[in-house]
């Protein structure tokens, strides 16, 4: 793949690293922050990451306690996936990274800054952590080109025939260019959603955060919005996933954060985590995501989904949308024999 | 009905229901002012002011314009303060008006969804700024026809400022009747010249809520 730029200004890489910068590969319960840190001189100071997370902890109004102790840190051009059964915390996550949620204890930095002071600009902390949605939220009275711009434009006070440019170059990208003078209810699910991305991208964030981002599209529009968030990865942009497609996360992240009842409960590469888990709460939730073949009734005329003898009508699986590109060897070990 | 009484009291009817017209327009516009202020202090939460406006607008929807339009006109002279009955007229809209403004676009700016206002955040806007350039647009949009609604009522209610001397319609017809005793021509006068006045608003109204019905704010 041609690399598209998605992202302006790719942050030179942290050191004379060769190959691909990867985030750093660490099993459950390592210490995150010495993985980082790369062996340098103390000419070549590493860089701090791109994100940290010390002890976050959030409480909601009504007392639940939504995020319990969370630490991690995303090195630059890193790609976190955070996975977890519903309810576990991981939009919240997302939310308190750019203030959208206070948070009770702990620090959030960027770029080794504290942005949770009493004095944090959370204007420009949320121009530097974009955020997606899962249900766009484009805004319906403006035209995309007017979605695109209005942030620029307003917050960040930039010329006008500049943005415009970068906006119609970014619409090109994500296959949009003659959708510019459209409204949002104009557009597909999926094509509303790559404009929530552009949208995003124009405030030039360092880090991007994505909540579900396909959860709300029908199955044949997910692909092309995965295919978008694959190539600001080949871009080296920051992000962090939150997602319910687990072959994508396979497929895309450096790294697999597993969150369960607002506790990081496991964190390690895709290939370790989809493959063997290491915690029982983490090979629960992967199951939920196999699918048992069903044992095959001898050959008869009924049709699919015909009940009859009390036995349960045989099913098309409907698993997460298929990933072709990357095929995902599915752990055996929950077949029936 | 006679036309030559017709053809006498023309003039004078259309005097007044240019008079009419013009505290109606500046009442609007005081109440729809008020109005706004009002929505979006409630709507911000404005520490103080918030509570000041809650009082208003039950103060305000809760007393007849009648009662409001006495309070003006025999009341604040008794506190220095003296007012013309156009004055008081137009005051009186604005205070009556301004609190069913205000529920208008209090109701848009309900109506639009919490998610624009958290979007909009999340890329950096303020929250003046969200307020102004994400929610108050759709907020206006949702409200239109609760505004629409409150103009026409508005112009409606003119029809009382006759109590405080105020030469309208209503003022022109009942002087008729009490010196000429043509009732019959005076009350037909006054149904069709308020006629020409609400009518064309009303279809102007339903002109504006159809094109905003289909800028589909908000779907
Ligand atoms: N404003 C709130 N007040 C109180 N509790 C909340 C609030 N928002 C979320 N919660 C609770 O916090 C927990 C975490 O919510 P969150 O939305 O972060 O979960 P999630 O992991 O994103 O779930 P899903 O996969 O369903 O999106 C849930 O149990 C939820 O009920
Ligand atoms: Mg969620």
């Amino acid at each position: 793949m041609t690399a598209l730029h998605l992202i302006p200004e790719v942050a030179p890489a942290l050191a004379p690293v060769a190959g691909p910068v990867v985030g750093p590969v660490v099993g459950p319960g390592a210490d995150v922050a010495a993985a980082v840190t790369p062996d340098a001189g103390p000419a070549a100071r590493p860089a701090p990451p791109a994100l940290s997370l010390r002890g976050v902890r959030k409480e909601y109004p009504n007392g639940f306690v939504a995020l319990d102790d969370v630490t991690f840190d995303v090195a630059e051009r890193e790609i976190i996936a955070i996975l977890g059964p519903s309810g576990c915390g991981k939009s919240t996550l997302l939310r308190c990274v750019n203030g959208l949620e206070p948070i009770q204890a702990g620090t959030i930095a960027l770029d080794g800054a504290s942005v949770t002071g009493p004095g944090t600009d959370w204007s420009e902390v949320r121009q530097r952590v974009g955020m997606v949605f899962q249900n766009y939220e484009l805004f319906p009275h403006l035209t995309v080109l007017g979605n695109l711009l209005l942030g620029p434009l307003k917050v960040q006070k930039r010329a006008k025939a500049e943005a415009t440019e970068r906006a119609l170059e970014l619409l090109a990208r994500v296959g949009l260019a003659d959708r510019a003078g459209d409204y949002p209810r104009q557009l597909s699910g999926g094509q509303k959603q790559r404009v929530a991305i552009v949208r995003a991208l124009m405030m030039q964030p360092e880090v991007l955060l994505l909540d579900e981002i396909t959860a709300s599209l029908d199955p044949e529009m997910v692909r092309e919005v995965l295919d978008v968030v694959l190539e600001l990865a080949a871009d080296g942009m920051t992000m962090l996933i939150v997602t319910h497609e687990m072959s994508f996360a396979r497929a895309i992240a450096d790294r697999v954060l597993f969150l369960d009842a607002g506790q990081i409960v496991e964190q390690a590469t895709p290939d370790v985590f989809f493959t063997a888990p290491a915690t029982d709460r983490a090979k629960q939730f992967l199951n939920l995501f196999e699918f048992r073949t069903p044992t095959k009734k001898t050959a008869s005329g009924r049709g699919v989904g015909h009940r009859g003898d009390g036995a349960r009508p045989e099913r098309q699986p409907r698993g997460p949308t298929p990933w072709p590109s990357q095929p995902t060897p599915r752990p055996t070990a929950h077949r029936p024999s | 009905m006679e036309l030559a009484v017709f053809r006498e009291y023309l003039p004078a009817y259309a005097r007044a229901a240019l008079a009419t017209l013009g505290i109606a327009a500046l009442g609007i516009v005081l109440a729809t002012a008020v109005g706004l202020v009002t929505a979006v202090v409630q709507y911000a939460q404005v520490p103080v002011a918030r509570r000041v406006a809650a009082v208003y607008v039950e103060l305000s929807r809760n007393t007849p314009l009648v009662v409001q339009l006495f309070f003006l006109y025999y009341g604040l002279p008794k506190v220095g303060l003296v007012w013309g009955s156009g004055t008081c007229a137009v005051v009186g809209l604005g205070f009556l008006g301004g609190s069913y403004m205000a529920e208008a676009f209090r109701s848009g700016l309900d109506a639009v969804e919490p998610a624009q206002t958290q979007s909009a955040l999340a890329l950096g806007f303020g929250p003046a700024l969200a307020l102004r350039h994400v929610v108050a647009p759709q907020a206006v949009a949702l409200a239109t026809p609760a505004f629409t609604a409150n103009v026409i009522f508005l112009i409606k209610e003119t029809s009382v400022v006759s109590i405080v001397a105020y030469p309208d319609l209503v003022y022109v017809a009942k002087d008729y009747i009490g010196t000429d005793y043509n009732t019959a021509e005076a009350l037909f006068l006054l149904v069709v010249f308020y006629l020409l006045i609400v009518l064309p608003v009303s279809l102007g109204a339903a002109a504006l809520e159809r094109r905003v019905r289909r800028a589909g704010f908000g779907a």
